[in-house]
C-alpha cells in the first residue's frame, strides 16, 4: 500500500465504461440520480486531464511523462451534452433521466456539465436560461429564505447551496438580487447553524461534513463567509480526520472518500486546508482504488462507484496531488472552467 | 455503494453472476418503463399505484414516482376535487402510505425520498378534521424514530424526522424529549447526534435571552442564555463522560461549547469561577491521563482566555506537545500557538 | 415436552417394571453405543452431543423429570415433597447394593441424594412446618402452590458470550429456548473503615455505559476501572488477532494472583479490584486456592464480550425464560431429534464389565425387569452414583454448596417484574465465608410465577470446610434482601422496602467433580451444577467427557459455515425472480383486460 499511485487511465476507464454501458444493472437502476452521474463522471476526467503545458505527471519511477492524454476524450462531448439537454423540461428545470421530474439537484449537474463542456450558452438560448433560473428561484421560501428541491417542499441547507450555484453558473452576479432575497438566504442558512459551529440539512439537524460543505458554499457563494467563526468550525471539521488518515462526516464514524471533498473543500473555503494531514489523507484515498478495473471506493476494499471516484479524485486535486487539474472548491468544477467563465 | 465488499475479479466475471445481472437490468428496465409510462400518461389506478409500489419497495429512490403518488394523494387527503369530502377514505389512504414507506424505510433507513415522502403524508394526515387521533398517530411516529434509533442511534434523518414529529406534536414539551437524550447518552455516550439534540433542546427549554439580544432581534434562538443551575448539571455530565473515556470527542466537543457558552453569556466573576473549576478538573484528569489529547487541548484552551487563570507560556507548551502528539492536527495546533502572540 | 416424546418413544424396554422385587429374567439383550445415566445438564450436553455425530444414545431419567432433582424447572409443591423424600432416604440409607459376584468387573448404582440438610421455614401466613414436613394453607399457599409458580434448586445465568450460549448457536438447539437480560448487578460492601458497619450495596459498573452512568464511582474510580477493562480488551483482542504470538503481559502469565495482578500491576484501588473480581469476573477466593490472574482475565474478557452481544442495553447476563430447567430440555430434544432413545423412571441397577463383543460392545447395564443394554461406554450423572464393593471406585470425593429458595412477597411491584443478581463478596454479612450469590426474581419475569407480587430469591455460596450450616452462611446475606420477620421471629433490619419472606428452604447440594469410574476409562463420572454462576464448568465436563469417549470429535458441537458469497448471490437472484413476479402480474393484468374489454 506503500508508494501507491493514482491509477488514472484505470479511472478514466472506469469511469468511460460506466457511461457506456447503458444495459448494466448499476446504470439501469441509477436512473433517479443519473443527471448527477454525468456530472460526478466527466468531472472527474477532466480533473485526470491537465493542460499540455501544465503536464508534470510522473510515472512510477518518479520521471515526468511526456504522455499528455485527453481523457475527456473517452467520452463524445456531443453524446453527454444531448445526454443532459433531454433531461430538461418544460418548467426550465432539469430531471436526473428523461422522463422524471425536474429537481435542484439535477438541473445544477445540468448547468454545470453544460458550462464544464462550455456549452451552456450554445445550446440554451437566453430565454431557455431566464427560464432555469426563473424554476430556481421560484423554490426560494419568502418567509424564511430556504430552498426546497422541487415544487413538493423538501427543506434543505443542501438546496440553497445548488440554488446558489446554479444561478451563479448562469450568469447572476451583482443582480442575484434581483431574482433571490439574498439576505433571507444566507440567514436562513445561518439558521442551521449548531453548537459545535457547523451546519444541519435545517434548523436544529445535526452537523455533518456533506452539510457544511453546502452551507459554506452557498454562503462563500452568497458573499457571506464572514458571517462564520472559521476557527471553531474548521476546527471540528480538521477533527474529521481519523487514525486511518481519510476523514469522516460527523464524530465517531467510519472514514469514508466522498467527506475528503465536503470537508478539503471546506477548509479551503475557509483558508485551513494546511490543518489536515495531507500525506496521510491521500494514502488513505489511494489505498480506496481499484488498480485495475478504476474506480476509487468508501473504504479500502469496497465496491467502487462513480461518486467516490468523482470525490476522490476532486480530493486529490485540492491537496495538489501531482498530474490532476486544480478543482475550485466553491464550485466543484475544473479551476480553469471557472476562471474562465470570470467566476473565480 | 457505501460499505459493500469489493468483489473478486473471478466472481464479477463469473458468468453466472453475467447473466444473473443481465438479466435482472433487463427486467428492472422493463419495470421502470413500465411504472413511468403509467406516470407518463398519469393513469391512476389502482393497479398503476400498486406496480409502482412494487417498484419503490426495491428502489424507493424514485422521487419521480413519490411525486407521482403525492399527485395522486394531494386532493384526497385535502378532501378536494372530485373525490369528494370522504375523511375515511382520506385516512385509509394515508395508512397505506405510511404502511408502504415504513416498508421502504426498514429497507433502505436512510433514504432522502422516503423521509421527506413520510413528512408529507404525516403533515396532511394531522391536518384533517378527525384530529382527535392525532396524538395516537403522532406518538406512534415517534415510536417508529425510537425503533429505527435503537438500530442505528446516529441515523440523522431520523433525529430530524422526530424533531418535525416532535413540532406538530402539540402535548410534547421539549423536557421528554431532553430526558430521551439523557437516555440515549446513558446507553452510549460517544451518540454525538444525542449531544447536539440536547444542545438545541436546552435552548428550548429555556428561553431566556438577554435584552440586548432580543432588542437586536436576528437569530435569537441561537443567543439563548442557558441558566447556571442548567450549566452546573450539564458541566458534572459530561464530565462523567470524560473521566470514563477521555478519547471520546463527543463530550469534549459538547464541553468546548458549554465552555463556550459560559464565557459568551456570565458576568466576569462567574466565568472566572468556572474556568478555575474546568482548569483543576483538567489537571486532575492529566494527572490519571498523562499525555491524554483532549484534556490537555482543553486546558490549553481556557489558559488562552482572558481569566485570572490566563497563563499564555503553559497554553504554548501544551499546544507545542499536542503538534507533537497528534501530528494530524499539527497546523491547527501551529495556528493556535501563533494566534496567542496576536 | 415429556408427553409428545412420550409417544415417539422406541419402546427398547418392555412393559415398565416395578422398581424392586418381581424381577422376570429377560431374554437376550439390546445393544447401543453410549447410556447416559441422568439427564442433568452435562449428561444432556454429552447425549446431543454423541447423538448429532450418529453415535446410538440410550439416555436413562431414573426420576421422574428431565434435568432430575438438581437441574430442572419443578412446582413448588414437587419440590417440597421431593425434598422430604430425599430426608427419609437419606435417613434410612439407599436402596441395597448390590452384593458383587466379580467385584472388579461388576459397579451398582445408588441413587444419590444430590440435595440433603433441607431446613424449611414457613410465615404463619401461608402454613406451618413440622419437622420437615411443610403443610400450606391459605390464598397466598394457594398462590405458590398452584400450577404456575415453579422453583429450579440451582439458578444459573448464561454469559451472553458464554460457553453454553456458543453451544447452543452452534447446535441450534436455542431454537427451543427464548432468554431475558438481567437488569442488573448489585455488589455488597462493608460500609466503611469500622469492621461493624452496616453493608451497603451499589450497581456492578460492567460495561462502558454502566460505569458512565455508576453513581457509586468518583470520576477518578471511574477513569482507572474503565481504562483497566479496556487494556484487557485490547491485550485480548491483540492476541486474538495476531493468533498465538505475543504471550499476554507478563503479570498475567505467571503464578500472579488476580487480586495481586489488579493490585501491583493495575494499581486498581480495593473497591475496583472488588467490582472486577466478584461482580464481573465471578471469581470465588476458596480456602485459600485464589484465583490466578489467567483465568480472571479470561473470565472478564468473556463478561465483555457479552455485554451487549444480543442488542444495545441487553448486558451481558441472560436467565432462561421458563426457568433453567428448559436448558436441559432443549439438549435433550436435540439429542431426540438425532436419534437418541429416552427412557424416564428407568434406574438402572449396575453395569457389569463383559468380553467385548463383535460390535465391540464392553458393558452391559443392567436394569430391573428390562433385558440387559450393552453398549460402549457409560456415562454417568451426578444422581446416580455408580460405585464397586470392593475397591476405591467411589467418584470424586463431593464439593457442597449451601443453597436456599426463598419465597417473599411486596407491596408494589415493578411492571413486568424483574431479574436481579447481588453479590456478597466473602466477610461482607455476618459470617460469610465465601462470594455469596443471590438471584432475585421478581414477579412473572420469567415466567414461573402468576402472582406480581411474589418474589423469589434463590442465594448460594460455597461450603467451605467448617463453616457451618446453609442457614448460617446464607441467613446475614438474605435478611438484606428480605425481612424474615415472620419466618424466624428475627427483628427486621432497617431497610426500607424489603419483601417480606412467606417461605424458606435452606438446604445443601453435594456437587461432585467429574470422574473416570473405576479405572475403567469409558465409564465417566459428570457432576452436578457447581456453586459457580454461569456454565461454564458444566459445558467443559460434558466437553471433556466426549473427548473422553471419543477424541476425534474435537467440539462439543461442530460450527456453523460462513456463506458471504452466497448471500450476495442470493440477493441477486431474490431481486430477480421479485422482479419477474411484479412484471408478471402486470401482463396478466393486461391480459385480464384486454379480455374484459373484447
Amino acid at each position: 500500500m506503500a508508494h501507491q499511485v493514482l491509477h488514472k487511465g484505470a479511472h478514466a476507464r472506469y469511469v468511460v465504461s460506466f457511461q457506456k454501458d447503458k444495459k448494466g444493472y448499476e446504470y439501469v437502476a441509477s436512473e433517479y440520480l443519473r443527471l448527477s452521474g454525468i456530472y460526478w463522471g466527466t468531472t472527474a476526467l477532466m480533473l485526470l486531464t491537465t493542460k499540455k503545458e501544465e503536464d508534470k505527471e510522473k510515472d512510477n519511477n518518479n520521471n515526468p511523462t511526456t504522455q499528455f492524454v485527453d481523457y475527456t476524450k473517452g467520452l463524445s462531448a456531443d453524446e453527454v451534452v444531448a445526454d443532459v439537454l433531454e433531461c430538461r423540461n418544460a418548467d426550465g428545470g432539469f430531471a436526473s433521466a428523461p422522463g422524471h421530474d425536474s429537481h435542484l439537484l439535477y438541473t445544477l449537474s445540468a448547468v454545470q456539465v453544460l458550462c464544464n463542456y462550455d456549452r451552456l450558452h450554445k445550446e440554451l438560448s437566453e430565454e431557455q436560461r431566464r427560464e432555469t433560473a426563473k424554476w430556481v428561484a421560484s423554490l426560494q421560501s419568502e418567509e424564511d429564505g430556504s430552498f426546497k428541491g422541487d415544487k413538493w417542499g423538501e427543506v434543505d441547507t443542501r438546496f440553497s447551496y445548488c440554488a446558489s450555484s446554479c444561478l451563479r453558473l448562469l450568469g447572476f452576479g451583482p443582480e442575484l438580487g434581483d431574482i433571490i432575497d439574498v439576505e433571507k438566504a444566507v440567514s436562513f442558512v445561518l439558521s442551521c447553524r449548531n453548537f459545535d459551529e457547523g451546519f444541519g440539512a435545517r434548523p436544529g439537524d445535526e452537523t455533518h461534513a456533506g452539510q457544511v460543505f453546502c452551507c459554506v458554499g452557498a454562503l462563500a457563494l452568497l458573499d457571506a463567509l464572514d458571517r462564520v467563526d472559521a476557527d471553531r468550525l474548521a476546527w471540528w471539521l480538521c477533527e474529521r480526520q481519523t487514525e486511518g488518515g481519510g476523514l469522516n462526516g460527523r464524530p465517531q464514524k467510519k472514514q469514508d472518500v466522498c467527506y475528503t471533498w465536503w470537508v478539503l473543500s471546506s477548509l479551503s473555503m475557509l483558508g485551513r486546508l494546511h490543518w489536515v494531514d495531507r500525506t496521510a489523507l491521500v494514502a488513505f484515498i489511494l489505498s480506496c482504488q481499484d488498480p485495475e478495473e478504476g474506480g476509487i471506493s468508501d473504504r479500502p476494499d469496497d465496491e467502487v462507484d462513480v461518486f467516490h471516484t468523482f470525490f476522490g479524485i476532486a480530493g486529490l486535486s485540492l491537496l495538489k496531488y501531482p498530474g490532476l487539474s486544480e478543482v475550485n472548491a466553491k464550485y466543484a468544477m475544473p479551476q480553469r472552467v471557472i476562471e474562465k467563465m470570470g467566476l473565480a | 455503494m457505501h460499505g459493500q465488499k469489493r468483489l473478486t475479479k473471478e466472481a464479477r466475471y463469473s458468468q453466472q453472476r453475467l447473466e444473473q445481472r443481465k438479466r435482472k437490468a433487463k427486467l428492472y428496465a422493463e419495470l421502470s418503463a413500465a411504472c413511468l409510462e403509467r406516470r407518463r400518461e398519469g393513469r391512476r389506478d389502482e393497479e398503476s399505484l400498486a406496480l409502482i409500489a412494487k417498484l419503490l419497495e426495491m428502489n424507493c429512490e424514485l422521487y419521480t414516482l413519490w411525486n407521482f403518488r403525492k399527485e395522486h394523494l394531494e386532493p384526497i387527503l385535502k378532501l378536494e376535487g372530485d373525490d369528494g369530502n370522504d375523511e375515511a377514505r382520506a385516512v385509509e389512504a394515508a395508512e397505506k402510505e405510511l404502511a408502504l414507506l415504513e416498508a421502504c424505510l426498514q429497507r433502505n433507513p436512510k433514504s432522502y425520498c422516503c423521509w421527506q415522502h413520510r413528512k408529507w403524508v404525516v403533515e396532511l394526515h394531522t391536518a384533517l378534521p378527525s384530529s382527535a387521533h392525532d396524538a395516537s398517530l403522532l406518538d406512534r411516529e415517534v415510536g417508529l424514530c425510537d425503533l429505527l434509533l435503537t438500530a442505528d442511534e446516529r441515523n440523522f434523518h431520523c433525529w430530524s424526522y422526530r424533531r418535525f414529529v416532535c413540532s406538530l406534536h402539540r402535548g410534547k414539551e421539549p423536557e421528554s424529549e431532553l430526558d430521551y437524550t439523557a437516555e440515549k447518552i446513558a446507553q452510549n455516550f460517544s451518540n454525538y447526534s444525542a449531544w447536539h439534540y440536547r444542545s438545541a433542546l436546552l435552548k428550548e427549554c429555556n428561553k431566556t435571552t438577554t435584552l440586548r439580544d432580543l432588542e437586536g432581534g436576528g437569530d435569537v434562538a441561537y443567543k439563548r442564555v442557558l441558566p447556571p443551575h442548567v450549566l452546573d448539571e450539564e458541566f458534572a455530565l459530561v464530565k462523567e463522560a470524560f473521566y470514563t473515556e477521555p478519547e471520546d470527542q463527543s463530550a469534549w466537543l459538547y464541553h468546548a461549547w458549554l465552555v463556550g457558552h459560559v464565557a459568551e453569556t456570565r458576568t466576569t466573576e462567574e466565568v472566572d469561577e468556572r474556568i478555575g473549576a474546568e482548569v483543576a478538573t483538567m489537571e486532575e484528569v492529566l494527572e490519571v491521563e498523562p499525555g491524554s489529547k483532549w484534556p490537555q487541548l482543553c486546558l490549553a484552551r481556557l489558559l488562552s482566555m482572558p481569566t485570572s487563570r490566563e497563563d499564555k507560556g503553559r497554553a504554548k507548551e501544551l499546544y507545542s506537545a499536542l503538534a507533537g502528539e497528534d501530528p494530524k492536527r499539527a497546523g491547527y495546533y501551529r495556528d493556535a500557538m501563533a494566534a496567542l502572540d496576536r | 415436552m415429556s408427553s409428545e416424546r412420550e409417544e415417539e418413544r422406541v419402546r427398547l424396554l418392555h412393559e415398565p417394571a416395578a422398581d424392586e422385587g418381581g424381577e422376570v429374567e429377560p431374554k437376550g439383550h439390546q445393544t447401543c453405543d453410549v447410556v447416559v445415566v441422568g439427564t442433568g445438564l452435562a449428561e444432556s450436553l454429552t447425549a446431543a452431543s454423541l447423538a448429532r455425530r450418529g453415535v446410538k444414545v440410550l439416555h436413562l431419567e431414573p426420576g421422574e423429570t428431565y434435568g432430575g432433582l438438581t437441574w430442572a424447572t419443578r412446582k413448588l409443591k414437587d419440590v417440597l415433597r421431593d425434598l422430604q423424600t430425599i430426608e427419609v432416604t437419606e435417613g434410612e440409607g439407599v436402596a441395597e447394593e448390590e452384593t458383587a459376584s466379580d467385584a472388579k468387573a461388576r459397579f451398582s448404582f445408588r441413587r444419590s441424594g444430590s440435595v440433603s440438610g433441607v431446613r424449611p421455614e414457613v410465615s404463619d401466613r401461608v402454613g406451618k412446618v413440622d419437622g420437615n414436613k411443610v403443610s400450606l394453607a391459605g390464598d397466598l399457599a394457594a398462590d405458590i402452590e398452584s400450577i404456575q409458580f415453579d422453583l429450579v434448586c440451582a439458578p444459573k445465568l448464561c454469559l451472553g458470550a458464554g460457553d453454553l450460549i456458543e453451544a447452543l448457536v452452534a447446535s441450534d438447539a436455542h431454537r427451543y429456548l427464548e432468554f431475558k437480560a438481567v437488569q442488573s448487578t448489585s455488589m455488597w460492601a462493608s460500609g466503611g473503615e469500622e469492621a461493624d458497619s452496616e453493608p451497603r450495596s451499589f450497581m456492578v459498573p460492567a460495561s462502558r455505559s454502566d460505569i458512565f452512568k455508576s453513581k457509586d464511582l468518583t470520576p477518578v474510580e471511574k477513569r482507572l476501572l474503565m481504562r483497566y477493562l479496556k487494556s484487557e480488551q485490547d491485550a485480548i483482542a491483540a492476541e486474538e488477532s495476531s493468533g498465538p504470538g505475543p504471550a499476554p503481559p507478563a503479570a498475567a502469565a505467571g503464578d500472579v494472583t488476580m487480586e495481586e495482578y489488579l493490585r501491583d500491576t493495575h494499581k486498581l484501588p480495593e473497591k475496583l479490584r472488588l467490582i472486577v473480581m466478584h461482580g464481573i469476573a465471578d471469581l470465588d477466593d476458596l480456602g485459600g486456592k485464589a484465583p490466578s490472574a489467567a483465568e480472571g482475565r479470561e473470565r472478564l474478557v468473556k463478561y465483555a464480550k457479552s455485554i451487549n452481544r444480543f442488542g444495545p442495553g441487553v448486558g451481558a447476563l441472560l436467565a432462561c425464560n421458563y426457568g433453567g430447567g428448559e436448558l436441559t430440555q432443549a439438549f435433550c430434544r436435540l439429542a431426540a431429534v438425532h436419534g437418541a432413545t429416552y427412557v424416564l423412571k428407568y434406574p438402572p441397577r449396575s453395569v457389569e464389565v463383559i468380553e467385548g463383543d463383535e460390535g465391540g460392545h464392553r458393558y452391559e447395564v443392567g436394569i430391573p425387569g428390562a433385558a440387559p443394554i450393552r453398549c460402549k461406554a457409560v456415562v454417568v450423572g451426578p444422581e446416580a452414583r455408580l460405585c464397586c464393593a470392593s475397591s476405591q471406585a467411589e467418584p470424586n470425593e463431593a464439593g457442597r454448596i449451601f443453597r436456599c429458595a426463598c419465597v417473599a412477597i411486596q407491596d408494589s411491584p415493578a411492571k413486568g417484574g424483574s431479574i436481579r443478581l447481588h453479590v456478597f463478596p466473602p466477610n461482607t454479612v455476618a459470617g460469610n465465608s465465601c462470594t455469596i450469590r443471590a438471584l432475585c426474581v421478581e414477579g412473572n419475569a420469567l415466567n414461573t410465577c402468576a402472582n406480581e407480587n411474589l418474589v423469589v430469591i434463590y442465594m448460594s455460596c460455597r461450603a467451605a470446610p467448617g463453616c457451618g450450616d446453609p442457614k448460617a452462611q446464607l441467613v446475614g446475606a438474605l435478611s438484606r434482601l428480605a425481612c424474615l420477620q415472620e419466618l424466624d421471629g428475627s427483628p427486621g433490619l432497617d431497610l426500607p422496602d424489603l419483601p417480606m419472606a412467606l417461605l424458606c428452604l435452606y438446604y445443601t447440594q453435594e456437587a461432585p467433580e467429574p470422574a473416570v469410574i473405576g479405572g475403567e476409562s469409558r465409564i465417566v463420572h459428570l457432576g452436578g451444577p457447581d456453586a459457580s454462576l454461569g456454565f461454564r464448568d458444566t459445558v467443559r465436563a460434558a466437553t471433556g467427557c466426549v473427548s473422553q469417549l471419543y477424541p476425534e470429535h474435537g467440539n462439543l458441537f461442530a460450527e456453523a459455515e460462513g456463506k458471504d458469497e452466497a448471500l450476495e448471490d442470493s440477493e441477486d437472484e431474490a431481486e430477480t425472480s421479485y422482479l419477474e413476479r411484479v412484471l408478471q402480474s402486470v401482463s396478466q393484468t393486461k391480459i385480464d383486460g384486454e379480455a374484459l374489454e373484447g
